[in-house]
């Protein structure tokens, strides 16, 4: 990752507005798998749960 | 209470030697995830719709909430962690879905890299109409799928290019 702090201009000149491809610094590690999403931790005590909800529409809970 | 399970020995490769205990009626899934803390594939779904569990065994693509973790015993596993180079660098198609914008939230990622790795092994030239074919058992809900057709496409022409430079 790098540590050098681009000027305002060198930013602004590089911004071309919607479709721009740019890499996302976050991409690196989503693709190989170390997105630390909430459901990789695992705390000391911690369980799950799930709500089911209704089965059919209109249906009372 | 009902009494426990018997406990089978269970030898994957998920990328390293793995020597584990296995109830009959775990899932490769939480035999990954929750007991040896492979947390590259993921749960989307657990009904085997949406592919974010791919993994590859054996040679072939399979969706582990569907397997039971004793059909992978002395299979060889790969998880979307051992795709990237031993160094650190990405793989083709990691680098090409960053690159072409092929995931936002990455959720469903480590199952698409996974599954397109095969794909590629399967078929080094798939086009777009088999890619899309060949993904199909893979759901994003972020991309529309375009950026991942096209990240795929872009990995396997430059994983073709590298092919004919190399002889």
């Amino acid at each position: 990752m790098t540590t050098e702090t681009e000027s305002t201009e060198a930013r602004t000149q590089k911004l071309e507005g919607l479709g721009t491809r740019r890499k996302r610094v976050e991409d690196v590690r989503f693709t190989q798998g170390k997105g630390n999403y909430i459901d990789d931790f695992k705390l000391p005590g911690m369980f799950s749960a799930s709500a089911p909800g209704p089965t059919t529409s209109r249906s009372p809970m | 209470l009902t009494p426990a399970p018997t406990r089978q020995n269970i030898r994957p490769d998920f990328n390293r030697d793995v020597e584990t205990l296995a109830e009959p009626r775990l899932l490769l899934i939480h035999l990954l995830r929750e007991e040896l803390g492979i947390t590259g594939p993921h749960i989307g779904c657990d009904t085997s719709h949406c592919g974010a569990c791919t993994v590859d065994m054996n040679g072939k693509s399979v969706k582990s909430c569907t397997v039971f973790a004793v059909q992978a015993s002395g299979a060889e596993i790969t998880t979307v962690e051992g795709i990237a180079g031993a160094d650190g660098s990405l793989h083709p198609l990691q680098e090409a879905f960053r690159e072409h914008h092929g995931l936002q939230c990455g959720f469903c990622t480590p199952g698409m890299i996974t599954r397109a790795y095969r794909l590629l092994q399967e078929n080094p030239n798939a086009n777009e109409a088999e890619i899309r074919q060949g993904i199909s058992g893979n759901l994003c809900r972020c991309t529309g799928y375009l950026t991942i057709v096209r990240a795929i496409r872009a990995a396997a022409e430059r994983m073709s290019n590298a092919r004919e430079a190399a002889e």
